[in-house]
């Protein structure tokens, strides 16, 4: 696959490009290490980390659903990992195993609403997900108009930024991802196969039961890293695979690697746009990344009529 | 003869019932701020609801909640027979503005945008107020507002003779939230208190009043102090490097609402300042 | 060598299928019905992709009590309307036919390719293939995975009259290479069935109404001129193909 080589190449290029722009530019001119150190390059390995979560995710839920509208963000999972937050925060606990829980809570609830007679065609889960995801979203607006009142925190959740600096929970983070996309990788071919349906899958030798499970696990796992890292970032995980199968055909043993750069790269360059172009303001992430990826999802929506 | 007695009787009460009822202005207020401004009035007696957010001064805790800036509670509004809404500029109020205005209740918008505002405020309300009062009770009001605008003038007057003495104004953080960083700029009283009190608010340059910014952006201000209005704001989890002073230990409702509590607020914040000055 | 016994199902209080008993040899068989008379339940009951009641026997061993990966070497299965919604290439659709023998080492059997002339569409992604086309790389997806009980449901349904004689040719081809393989196609068409299989399996209303060699239902001079007749069509269709109208006569 010479051409998918290349892709690769020029992923990598772009990714190292991107990482250096946002190290070597920002509001500090001539900053001394310090200063890199402690906010730039944490900014560098949470778009890497969320980038590749959120895509290589999207990837997943694309192939084990057969459907290209799904991704983390439109299956409601972001949404649940902003709530299992919330609550963890209410009651004290740490956000993580909250937010995983809920994630992969809402993940089997928007499945579950879109089975009808045991068969999800794709318009179904699509309409489940939003659904769920409207009503999630509906509920976070209502705690925090009624107990919370702190308008500032909800911003944190809606709207999504790459401030982060907690080295630990970085690397904790990171270390949870690299397991999660092995995980996905390993599973390439079943991923490519289970597009195909279930019946030819489980005549094939796998259980279309247990793949799913298995992505729910891993994808609500990634989810809720990502989410506590940055609040919910939408779109990601919908255009990333789909600009690269456009590219390098669908297998996911290349997707799935392509995707996780591909993902970075789109963080980091919606990161770099978030912050420079109304400084010294800075724009909400998933703003950003929703002003890019809105119009191309329309796109991809008209083609599937 | 007995249908002439029951027409006086109508008559008086035709007359009598709406002079009684006017008497007494019935008030609601929809944001702390004015209900703040109302209780320094001493016009606290009319108040008949106030909004979910209000918690100063204490006595507050006996009047019936009727909604916020997000929401109100037409029932309760009537239920209260309302006369007089004070309220901030809120999308939810103009929709219902026609139809209240239409019931015959007044509804005045108070949204100051800087101290000179916070002041006017305070007479916008006293005179809304005072107009459906008694002619005794109107006096004392108004004697009121005389005394209260004399007393401010006064501590103004003495924090800007404090302000010249500031030889160097500090470089001051206003920190309004964290993840992301919410801070003040140009067109908020946020600004001019701090200005007034005597420190430089690093994003005083942003022609806008309130925004999001990257930690790297404060830092490159070079911020000397940091003046934290969260609510129990975590001391350890603040991230910032380089500046030399965090104060956290000032309310900040008093700061965050344009009220007349905001003039102790920038008494106190000078006088940190002075203090640090002398370091 | 695949036994049903006592094989009932039912769907939302709906019986499909009642008390199914059948012996399936080595061959071909057709299981022939009205639409909805319960071939496709049946022949996935058989793939084991439902819950029925009954006993489904591959040479005395059950198959409902086989993992999956087991019966992946037992029984292959292709849907009536398999479609791929992501564009693989040709060769990725039909190496996915090889995950349960070959761990997809990404060889293919260059046998099946070749009986199935897709050599030229390799690397084209599926779905630029016309329907016909495509559901010859779907049976090619389902022939390479080399099983001994192939099931194939309405596997003629986007082809055409030469492409349906090139399946059966192809089946017959892997007949002669392994007598033991028993391949089993829904249709609804007893022409095709006639033409093509050793046996049918004829289901109504929710039974087995027959099955049997077609020599058991029509005479064998009746048979012979059917085919006889089948053969003159083909033939004349090919001559359309080479030469054109003046051949026909």
């Amino acid at each position: 696959m010479k051409k998918n080589s290349r892709i690769f190449f020029v992923l990598i290029i772009l990714l190292l490009f991107f990482s250096f722009l946002e190290i070597y530019t920002g509001p500090i001119k001539n900053p001394e290490w310090n200063i890199i150190l402690t906010l730039r390059l944490p900014r560098i390995v949470l778009a890497l980390i969320i980038g590749t979560n959120l895509a290589i995710s999207g990837t997943a839920l694309q192939s084990v659903f057969a459907n290209p509208l799904i991704d983390p963000y439109i299956s409601s999972a972001s949404a649940g990992a902003a709530w299992g937050i919330i609550l963890s925060r209410w009651f004290g606990f740490t956000d993580l195993p909250g937010a995983v829980v809920f994630s992969l809570l809402s993940l089997f609830f928007s499945y579950q609403i879109s089975r009808k007679n045991f068969r999800t065609t794709p318009t179904r889960l699509v309409l489940a997900g939003v659904t769920l995801n409207t009503f999630l979203n509906a509920l976070i607006v209502i705690f925090f108009l009624t107990y919370h009142r702190d308008f500032y925190q909800l911003l944190f959740f809606l709207f999504g930024n790459l401030n982060e600096t907690d080295w630990q929970l970085i690397g904790l983070s990171f270390l949870l991802s690299i397991g999660g996309f092995f995980w996905l990788y390993r599973l390439s071919k079943h991923l490519d196969i289970i597009s195909l349906g279930e019946d030819k899958s489980a005549t094939l030798g796998i259980s279309p039961e247990n793949l799913k499970l298995q992505i729910f696990v891993v994808v609500g796992l990634l989810t809720a890293i990502s989410v506590s890292l940055s609040g919910i970032i939408g779109f990601v995980g919908l255009i990333t695979p789909h600009l690269l199968r456009m590219q390098m055909g669908s297998t996911n043993r290349q997707i799935i690697p392509a995707a996780a750069l591909g993902g970075s790269i789109l963080l980091l360059v919606s990161d770099w746009l978030a912050r420079n172009v109304a400084a010294p303001q800075e724009l909400p992430l998933g703003v950003v990344t929703a002003l890019l990826g809105v119009p191309y999802f329309l796109y991809l929506l008209r083609k599937q009529q | 003869m007995r249908q002439r007695i029951y027409l006086v009787l109508l008559a008086i009460i035709l007359v009598v019932r709406p002079i009684l009822s006017s008497v007494e202005p019935r008030i609601i207020s929809l944001s702390p701020a004015s209900t703040e401004i109302l209780f320094s009035l001493g016009l606290q007696k009319y108040i008949v609801g106030v909004s979910y957010l209000d918690n100063f001064p204490p006595e507050v805790k006996k009047i019936s909640r009727v909604g916020d800036a997000y929401s109100i509670n037409l029932e309760k509004i009537f239920q209260v027979r309302a006369q007089i809404i004070f309220s901030p500029p809120t999308n939810v109020l103009r929709q219902q503005e026609n139809f209240l205005k239409k019931q015959g209740i007044e509804i005045v918008i108070i949204d100051p945008k800087n101290l000179g505002d916070i002041l006017h405020s305070l007479s916008l309300i006293s005179k809304t107020v005072s107009l459906r009062q008694k002619p005794s009770a109107r006096k004392e009001t108004e004697a009121r507002r005389q005394e209260l605008l004399r007393s401010i003038s006064a501590r103004i007057k003495k924090i800007e003779q404090q302000r010249q003495r500031i030889k160097k104004h500090p470089k001051i953080f206003v920190l309004l939230s964290d993840q992301p960083y919410f801070t003040c700029g140009k067109n908020s009283f946020l600004n001019e208190a701090v200005e007034l009190a005597g420190g430089e608010n690093i994003f005083s340059d942003v022609d806008q009043a309130y925004f999001s910014v990257s930690p790297e952006e404060i830092i490159k201000r070079k911020p000397e102090i940091i003046l934290v209005l969260v609510p129990n704001y975590p001391r350890k989890s603040s991230r910032l490097t380089g500046q030399k002073l965090v104060i956290d230990n000032i309310n900040p409702d008093i700061f965050v609402r344009p009220t007349l509590r905001i003039f102790s607020g920038i008494e106190s914040l000078q006088k940190i300042i002075i203090d640090y000055e002398k370091e | 060598m695949i036994k049903i016994k006592d094989l009932y199902f039912s769907y939302d209080g709906k019986d499909i299928l009642q008390k199914i008993n059948l012996d399936i040899s080595s061959g071909i068989t057709a299981i022939l019905g009205k639409n909805g008379a319960g071939k496709t339940t049946l022949l996935k009951c058989l793939a084991q992709l439902l819950r029925y009641s009954g006993e489904i026997l591959y040479r005395e061993l059950n198959l409902k009590k086989l993992s999956l990966k087991k019966l992946a070497k037992i029984l292959s299965y292709l849907p009536a309307d398999i479609a791929s919604i992501y564009d693989f290439s040709v060769k990725e659709i039909i190496a996915m036919g090889m995950y349960p023998t070959a761990r997809y080492s990404g060889k293919l059997r260059q046998d099946i390719l070749l009986m199935f002339d897709l050599k030229k569409f390799l690397d084209r992604p599926i779905n630029t293939l016309s329907s016909g086309e495509r559901q010859m790389v779907f049976l090619a997806q389902t022939f390479v995975q080399d099983t001994p009980i192939i099931l194939l449901d309405e596997p003629t349904n986007h082809l055409d009259i030469w492409g349906r004689n090139k399946l059966f040719s192809i089946v017959n081809q892997l007949k002669k290479e392994k007598p033991d393989i028993s391949v089993i196609f829904t249709t609804h068409n007893i022409e095709e069935a006639l033409n093509h299989s050793d046996n049918f399996v004829f289901l109504h209303e929710q039974s087995v109404r027959f099955q049997g060699k077609p020599e058991n239902v029509f005479s064998s001079a009746w048979l012979n001129d059917f085919r006889q007749h089948n053969q003159e069509i083909q033939a004349g269709l090919e001559n359309l193909l080479k030469g054109g109208q003046d051949n026909v006569s």
